[in-house]
């Protein structure tokens, strides 16, 4: 057990993928000699050369296209967007061909493709750059789409990701690949489909992803300072969205705010409160609170983007709001 | 005075190199002038000058490099004289023939005299980054790793929505409609709590479950002052003798909710009964041996044994673990064992939940714990709450058989009588057995006879091999 960034444990299950099958490869811009531009493939073409690790135009169609074919011909590619504003322009690609072949064609064929990608904001990169679109391709039947908070999760749905046969959206976050925590050496698989308590508590449940996760745990600090006991569900597998945990959690404690980077309308906070109107209804003590990014186009201003954001104090303010405490 | 800093230019930049400085020391500046060309990892680009003013000193020559957010230059108001030193500090004494130790050149004391130097500048800046680190680490993460710390103590945008959706004012009183929570409005039906009776202490006047489980409590706790004569039970208040020759027995609020329930049910769901004779010559020694090998305290009962037979019985009938509910059938995902238990003065069916994930041991440990809280009115109000099937057993008391009245929501029962030690033939011999009998019954419009009938063989094929059970 080493304490990893988030961009080396990615970089670390790239690297034992690799080794393990020659059939994986990189493609993406400025992922060689660059090293990308998170560096999350450092020194990965100088060690399996030009042929394993791909520099391509800045064409995202291509490389999404690229991608696609070489799976349906038997590799494992693992794609690179710079950020997940720019597939925009790959979108025909991703759902239209990726996530549809297999059914087209009678699972005659299949996608064993990943694409990598970064979203989330914060960093005064303006509204081109700084989206969180998890929820466009969790909409989408045929795509697999998780986004983990922890270097060990990323390190482990990475792994598993690239062994699935299936096209994976694996959402990374400009602002958690510095983040360390501990990641298992060597063999370490975490599903992509299983979505985890990350902290019990007893009084409110938060659901989050990604960043997001980072931002709750937090929250929960401050609120048990308050004698607030706040549970936490990691929601890393969203499509399929597991929702079990979710449930079980809302029944012990009745009461349920979701927090992600993106914006609310038709988000994964959405989901995941009609999940639990469906599944839990008689059991809640409050409507369910959906905390998102401000329904604008990221700012690019420093304070505008910081109010933009979710933060610790919107979790921890609602926390108490729900519970009839402020 | 102010400080120019190396900017961030690209989001992977780290350090970035002063390629020309575009005006000289001492010249005047303005805000919004271009003052500095920078290389990125990127790109070049010309930096403008963020503050008007003289240029007083340039930190960073050209050619050099210098970290994010490191001085590079500093611009004075016009007359003041340049922000620097006085030989006060060691690093202005320290030519390059000097090698001091990293750590005594960025002693706190001196930082702006080191300025001028560039391996100086560069320690200055490294050790400001460390310091950010440090405290973002503090803080339990980086997530903000360029924009600065989590550091926002009022509420932003992003809970905006959230926070007006929660406090929305409380309904206006005529006619409209009491604002009660899910989960209150179900825990007030089945404490049979009046919720006109309830002030809500939630968000907008919202009726919560505590609101209702402290409503429960009262309804328990008031009768108790009064003293009475009764060796266990206080909610029982004889009145005085009507002129008839009875006694008239007021029921407690619990008694009549009972009444209420059990008369619902039986007079609602559409009963009928299967039973079956079940050797549990095997379980009863499979309990014996269970018990020998385990503390004291850890020791299975029969009940136990049929407890873990019926939820594992249940796994494989679905429609067995369901209730009616309006017209329609709902099956339930858990299976969570009601075990009825007699009290002088009222029945009560705490619920075992989960019971066919867990091991006999926690299903005995977690029953006694159950059945002491109901026993000691410790009970929470979630110990009576998500049955989906129940058990009476009346063994302990010698009967041979009978019929219970199925629990709602649930839609079977299963009644458990006495086991006894019979006369059976077995392989054309007539020898000792001990057999148990057991009657299901069974709410008709969910599911029916056949499906009860495999379901008994199935609670009794496990009994009769109960290994499966320790498994």
């Amino acid at each position: 057990m080493a304490v990893l960034a988030m961009r080396d444990a990615l970089n670390q299950a790239l690297r034992e993928e690799m080794k393990r099958d020659e059939s994986v490869f990189l493609l993406g811009e400025d992922i060689g000699l660059y090293d990308g531009s998170f560096k999350v493939t450092r020194g990965l073409m100088k060690e399996f050369g030009e042929k394993r690790v791909l520099d391509t135009p800045i064409a995202e169609e291509i490389i999404i296209g690229t991608a696609i074919g070489a799976a349906m011909s038997g590799l494992r590619p693992v794609a690179e967007m710079m950020t997940v504003n720019f597939i925009m322009v790959a979108m025909d690609q991703v759902v239209n061909a990726a996530a549809h072949i297999r059914y087209m064609f009678g699972g005659g064929t299949k996608v064993p493709l990943v694409i990598r990608t970064p979203g989330g904001g914060g960093h005064q990169l303006g509204a081109q750059h700084s989206h969180s679109h998890e929820n466009w391709f969790a909409h989408v039947p045929g795509l697999k789409v998780v986004a983990p908070g922890t270097p060990a999760d990323a390190k482990g749905m990475l792994k598993s990701a690239i062994r699935d046969d299936n096209p994976v959206m694996f959402i990374e976050n400009e602002g958690t690949y510095a983040v360390k925590g501990e990641v298992p050496d060597g063999e370490h698989l975490v599903p992509l489909d299983k979505n985890e308590v990350k902290r019990a508590g007893d009084d409110i449940t938060i659901c989050a992803h990604s960043r997001m996760l980072i931002v709750a745990m937090d929250a929960a600090s401050e609120l048990e300072k308050e004698g607030i006991s706040a549970e936490i569900v990691d929601m890393r597998a969203l499509r399929p969205l597991d929702m079990a945990p979710v449930i079980e959690s809302v029944k012990k404690t009745s009461r349920l705010i979701t927090v992600e980077e993106g914006w609310r309308s038709y988000g994964v906070g959405s989901e995941i409160a009609s999940r639990v109107y469906e599944e839990a209804f008689d059991y809640l003590d409050a409507p369910v609170a959906r905390i998102g990014a401000a329904e604008v186009p990221a700012p690019y201003n420093k304070r505008l983007e910081k109010i933009a954001f979710p933060g610790k104090a919107d979790v921890v303010v609602t926390a108490k709001a729900l519970l009839g405490k402020n | 005075m102010a400080d120019v800093q190396m900017p961030r230019l690209s989001d992977s930049m780290e350090t970035g190199k002063v390629l020309r400085w575009l005006k000289k020391e001492g010249e005047e500046v303005k805000k919004g002038e271009p003052l500095v060309e920078i290389e990125s990892d990127k790109a070049n680009i010309e930096v403008e000058a963020y503050a008007s003013g003289k240029l007083n000193k340039i930190v960073v020559p050209e050619g050099e490099s210098a970290p994010i957010g490191a001085v590079i230059a500093e611009i004075g108001d016009g007359g003041a004289a340049p922000r620097t030193e006085k030989p006060a500090g060691p690093g202005e004494q320290a030519p390059a023939a000097e090698p001091e130790p990293k750590a005594k050149a960025v002693s706190a004391k001196a930082p702006k005299a080191q300025a001028a130097r560039p391996e100086a500048h560069v320690a200055q800046a490294d050790k400001a980054m460390a310091a950010t680190a440090q405290q973002a680490a503090d803080s339990g993460g980086e997530q903000y790793p360029h924009g600065g710390p989590d550091d926002r103590t009022e509420v932003g945008a992003a809970a905006q929505a959230a926070l007006s959706a929660i406090r929305r004012p409380a309904a206006p009183e005529n006619g409209e409609r009491q604002r009660v929570s899910p989960v209150a409005r179900r825990l007030a039906e089945e404490h049979g709590v009046d919720l006109r009776q309830i002030q809500g202490s939630g968000p907008g006047g919202r009726i919560t479950k505590e609101d209702v489980e402290a409503a429960a409590a009262r309804v328990q706790r008031q009768p108790a002052s009064a003293p009475t004569a009764a060796p266990a039970r206080e909610e029982r208040q004889p009145t005085p003798r009507p002129k008839e020759d009875v006694e008239v027995v007021e029921l407690s609020k619990m008694q009549t909710t009972i009444a209420m329930r059990l008369a619902q049910s039986k007079f609602s769901a559409p009963h009928f009964y299967v039973t079956s004779e079940i050797a549990m010559d095997d379980a009863v020694r499979l309990r014996q041996m269970f018990n020998e090998a385990v503390d004291r305290s850890e020791a299975i009962s029969i009940n136990d044994l049929i407890v873990k037979a019926v939820a594992l019985a249940l796994t494989k009938f679905p429609e067995v673990n369901a209730s009616w509910a309006d017209g329609r059938i709902e099956r339930k995902r858990d299976i969570n064992i009601g075990i009825a238990v007699g009290l002088p003065d009222r029945l009560i069916v705490p619920v075992l939940r989960n019971a066919d994930q867990k091991s006999l041991k926690d299903i005995a440990r977690e029953s006694k714990q159950l059945i002491e809280r109901a026993r000691t009115n410790k009970a929470a109000a979630q110990d009576y709450l998500g049955n989906t099937f129940s058990i009476s057993n009346l063994g302990m008391y010698d009967v041979d058989q009978f019929t219970a009245i199925i629990n709602p929501p649930d839609s079977g029962i299963l009644a458990v009588g006495s086991i006894e030690d019979k006369a059976v033939v077995k392989d054309g011999q007539v020898v000792p057995g001990k057999r148990m009998r057991v009657t299901l019954s069974v709410d008709h419009r969910v599911f029916y006879g056949v499906t009860a009938a495999q379901f008994l063989q199935e609670v009794k094929r496990l009994l009769q091999s109960p290994m499966a059970l320790v498994l």
